[in-house]
């Protein structure tokens, strides 16, 4: 089963798209990484899906129904830690937490105060004098303490420090290793979620690029490297290419259907490809080209 | 559980809590305060104090407009409303206890205000001021509503583009009943004279409709891009 499933959905800031023609789709139990550049829609995109905004074309759904249309025993399921986030300044931790905890009947308050003590919360502090990071390690707490059954994470780890981080991504191992969490988590440090994701959405300039399984992928996506010119030639015969470089007389070819039999007759090395490499072998020239940021 | 959890008297409540946990514990303090300071706040010594009347009504009116911006209109403000819009509530009945709150409140400053009148404060007189302006006892009621209609419906842009009638239409009031009302007499409690020229009045009225169209103009990109916004 799909909890999220979203088909072609555009949406306009001003007459400028923010997403244009995205599809996603989240089965039940996956960790999904929504990875892209600055500015690449991944925002937008989870904005549309938990009806926080409304798509100018296509459809979105969760668990099958229109997220504008959710009762509040199916929306108490999602938690959602935005990029950035506030509460009233005067408010108190404990106030907010106790506020956020009367919303949701499955609310957990023994992991509550285990998530206090990991993340070092000083429950008695105003909102409005933490940093960054302190207003992240909190709404990261609610949003787990809440028990979700899918939990949207946007950014998660900026703002944390390395520490911190190691121990947000411990805990997000956890949550998909015992308690079965559907997870989107949009990211553009792909090393972070790496480690946590099994599924992976490339997003540039508001389009889904690239859909599928992380292993799958990483089976298919390859650097081969060649010398020979003959070698070059049966490259681009049998392989998808999606970019080449020539470095010190070796051709480097990042292609998108690698299979061990193609292999027969090319004098090559293959190499592995980490989630960053691979994303940068499907996006980064168009990035560098747009002048983004990666 | 979950059925009772979200049974419409348990909704109703935590919208209530939400509502009672979301405001400073300062501000009714402080609108009380205020609402018994403003019998004084136009206080001419030897003249009658129906004017007076009227103002406690008004600024129970802005503070009120203010608590609800404050309280209602961070659903619609982007960081806040990352928090407070993907809490697990029912539209219709957040709006049932908001009004429930906020007229709450108001029938609390206008019994606020008709003790003070008959003691008097300012020299307070309730039977002209009544008379004179009925139309200040619902002043209050009127805010609340318009406020929270224009928040659940177009954001703060609405909010400031009601303003503005609601603005003319005050001032219209206030003008009219310095420059049309009837001689100060005895008939009338010795209403006070004319005290504010037109000339003083008038660029004081066209500045703030003016400031409130530019409040309107720079929010309107703002509700454009506002939560659940089908536009």
């Amino acid at each position: 089963m799909n909890i999220i499933e979203a088909q072609k959905l555009v949406r306009y800031y001003s007459g400028v798209r923010g997403v244009s023609k995205l599809d996603l789709t989240v089965p039940q139990g996956s960790v999904m990484g929504l990875l892209g550049t600055n500015g690449s829609g991944k925002t937008t995109a989870i904005k549309l899906i938990l009806g926080q905004l409304v798509p100018n074309e296509g459809a979105v759904t969760l668990w099958g129904e229109d997220p504008l249309d959710l009762k509040p025993e199916r929306r108490s399921r999602i938690a959602y830690v935005a990029d950035e986030v506030e509460l009233p300044g005067w408010m108190k931790l404990q106030e907010g937490m106790t506020l956020y905890a009367s919303y949701y009947p499955q609310w957990d308050a023994a992991e509550a105060d285990a998530l206090i003590k990991r993340f070092d919360l000083r429950m008695d502090r105003p909102f409005g004098t933490l940093s960054k990071g302190q207003k992240r390690r909190f709404f990261l707490m609610l949003a787990v303490a809440q028990q979700p059954e899918l939990l949207i994470l946007d950014e998660p780890a900026g703002g944390l420090d390395a520490v911190v981080r190691r121990s947000f991504l411990d805990l997000l191992m956890e949550l998909r290793n015992k308690r079965e969490v559907t997870m989107l988590i949009s990211s553009h440090i792909l090393s972070d979620v790496e480690r946590v994701i099994d599924r992976v959405a490339f997003v540039n300039e508001g389009r889904t690029t690239l859909e599928d399984d992380l292993d799958l992928i990483k089976e298919r996506v390859k650097r081969i490297c060649v010398s020979k010119d003959k070698d070059a030639s049966l490259m681009l015969e049998r392989f998808s290419i999606e970019s080449q470089h020539d470095i010190a007389g070796v051709t480097q070819f990042n292609v998108t259907d690698f299979s061990p039999d193609k292999m027969d007759g090319i004098d090559g090395t293959v190499e592995h490809l980490n989630l960053e490499e691979i994303f940068l072998a499907y996006n980064g020239d168009e990035a560098l080209e747009a002048g983004q940021q990666l | 559980m979950s059925e009772e959890f979200y049974s419409t008297s348990k909704e109703l409540e935590r919208e209530l809590k939400y509502l009672w946990r979301t405001m400073h514990w300062s501000n009714l303090p402080v609108g009380t305060v205020l609402t018994l300071f403003s019998f004084y706040a136009l206080h001419w010594p030897g003249y009658s104090q129906v004017f007076d009347v009227i103002l406690p009504f008004v600024y129970v009116s802005i503070h009120l407009v203010i608590l609800i911006e404050n309280q209602c209109n961070p659903e619609r403000k982007r960081p806040t409303a990352a928090f407070y819009i993907n809490l697990p509530r029912r539209p219709a009945r957040s709006l049932g206890a908001a009004l429930v709150f906020y007229l709450g409140q108001v029938f609390y400053y206008e019994i606020l205000i008709g003790i003070g009148v008959w003691l008097k404060l300012g020299g307070a007189d309730i039977t002209p001021a009544y008379r004179l302006h009925p139309d200040m006892i619902v002043l209050p009621i009127v805010a609340v509503l318009t406020t929270l209609w224009s928040i659940r419906h177009r954001g703060a842009w609405a909010t400031r583009l009601l303003s503005l009638p609601f603005t003319l239409l005050l001032f219209v009031s206030l003008v009219s009943f310095h420059y049309l009302g009837p001689a100060s007499s005895e008939a009338n409690n010795f209403f006070p004279p004319r005290a504010l020229p037109l000339l003083f009045t008038a660029p004081l009225a066209i500045g703030m409709v003016a400031g409130l169209g530019i409040l309107c103009w720079r929010a309107r990109n703002v509700s454009l891009s506002s939560v659940g916004d089908r536009s």
